[in-house]
């Protein structure tokens, strides 16, 4: 793997929006990688390498943002392969619904999440970034997931994430389980069930493990 | 790293006859160079957290450490030169002198413990002054200022004697948003250039998710302590 994101890394620092498509595509359709081992191992590593402005660097803002699009297109361009995939495997028929707490814009590692819970037989209904309370809410009742999961980026939002998950649960009636997830918990896991988390989740392979106690479940 | 505050099962009752307790067994300990902030509904007793952090106001009963120091154990005059040395506030309202100027304000607090003012705190004040950009106004009687000018004066003041902490109540709360950010960066300068530790209540959710710890009071308990 190290030698694909050496080789990704190599585009992505030139901002080459092209060949960092281009690569993506060509290692996924000929299986030099799978698309949890892109994210995983290259497109966060990449998305880390960015994450902190040193305050003498004025350009690093719109580069950061310049950058950040270069993965959301990666991350858009693959899902063809993901529709392709899903068609082989066995649905659950257990839906999430993804969403971020308003003001947070940090979608990205949530979009991925999404597209794990979909290669895992889960049905995705992503919303995405700064979703207001009210309308987390209404989609949950309309689609009455198993799941919830939200993404924390900035650990301020930690205070909006609890009023969330308050209104959620009222909402519900605490049939649904809250998934969290994000570099906000880092530092802050001792807030975690405070704020009216169930479960956290941090890696591809915590989902394969969801699955597997899903399936335990339906089969007894 | 060493903890600059140290609060120990603080509880806190008012009234005589009819008491009220606001504050209920509060342990919380702030680090050396921190930037903290303390959040919470109006009433949740944040500014009687930080009148009994500041030693202005004794609690019920638990323990206050300032710089290591145990401070339930002090006379009244051993207090308030700990107090003097150790700490600078800032309110909302900002308590000027009005019959003095701003510079003479700014001095104020080294005045309190010393007869002469040397060469170094003379330029020193200039300094702050210049800081908080007062300059042009340093010797304008302080009711001859506008609100944000005030109120850069009061942090001038609370800087005075270069102390270790700053506990600051709502600094920008009568501010508006463009003034908060200018005040917001100077806090940050002085943070970052002295290493002084801060303790900041605001409503300023802006002004909040600045600060590298956010500490929620509710009901007079500690609910969520979140850190960057
Ligand atoms: N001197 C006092 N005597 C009696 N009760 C008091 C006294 N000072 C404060 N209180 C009460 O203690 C509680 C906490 O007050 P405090 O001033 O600490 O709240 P706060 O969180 O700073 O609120 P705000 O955001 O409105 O400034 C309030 O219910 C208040 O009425
Ligand atoms: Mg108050």
């Amino acid at each position: 793997m190290e030698k694909y994101k050496l080789e990704f890394m190599n585009y992505f620092n030139n901002n080459n929006k092209d060949e960092c498509v281009n690569f993506t595509l060509n290692g996924i359709i000929n299986n030099f990688f799978t698309i949890p081992q892109l994210y995983e191992d290259i497109l966060t590593p990449a998305l880390y390498s960015i994450d902190e402005c040193p305050e003498n660097d004025q350009d690093c803002i719109w580069q950061e943002h310049v950058k950040t699009s270069i993965v959301k297109t990666v991350i858009e361009c693959v899902y063809p392969e993901i529709i392709k995939q899903k068609k082989e495997i066995k649905q659950l028929g257990i839906k999430v619904v993804l969403a971020c707490p308003e003001q947070e814009y940090h979608e990205v590692g949530l979009r991925m999440i999404s597209d794990f819970f979909t290669l895992n037989g889960y049905e995705s209904v992503y919303i995405g970034s700064n979703t207001p309370r009210d309308q987390v809410s209404l989609a949950i009742e309309k689609e009455t997931p198993k799941y919830a999961a939200i993404s924390v980026t900035d650990y301020y939002l930690l205070f909006e994430t609890q009023k969330l998950i308050k209104e959620i649960r009222r909402k519900s009636k605490d049939s649904i389980k809250i998934i969290l997830g994000g570099s906000a918990f880092q530092k802050n896991m001792n807030s975690f069930n405070l704020i009216g988390g169930d479960i956290y989740l941090k890696s591809y392979g915590d989902i394969v493990k969801l699955k597997e106690d899903d399936l335990n479940e339906i089969s007894i | 790293m060493a903890n600059m505050i140290e609060l120990k099962k603080i509880d806190k009752v008012y009234g005589e006859k009819i008491k009220t307790q606001v504050l209920f067994g509060i342990d919380l300990k702030f680090e050396e160079k921190g930037f903290n902030s303390i959040i919470g509904e109006s009433g949740s007793g944040k500014s009687t957290l930080l009148n009994i952090i500041g030693t202005l106001d004794k609690p019920t009963s638990g323990q206050v450490f300032i710089d290591g120091k145990r401070t339930d154990t002090l006379s009244k005059s051993e207090l308030a030169v700990l107090r003097n040395k150790t700490m600078g506030f800032i309110f909302q309202f900002h308590y000027l002198l009005p019959e003095f100027t701003a510079k003479e304000n700014v001095l104020m607090p080294y005045r309190i413990q010393n007869y002469n003012i040397t060469r170094e705190i003379d330029k020193w004040a200039d300094e702050l002054l210049e800081l908080t950009g007062l300059t042009k106004v340093k010797n304008n009687l302080a009711t001859d200022m506008s609100g944000g000018q005030q109120q850069r004066t009061a942090i001038a003041r609370a800087l005075i004697n270069k102390p270790k902490i700053i506990l600051a109540d709502e600094p920008t709360g009568n501010l508006d948003s463009d003034t908060s950010e200018t005040i917001y960066s100077i806090l940050r300068d002085i943070n970052e250039n002295y290493k002084t530790t801060f303790v900041i209540i605001t409503h300023d959710k802006r002004i909040a998710e600045k600060t590298d710890r956010i500490i929620e009071i509710k009901d007079g308990k500690i609910n969520m302590d979140v850190k960057r």
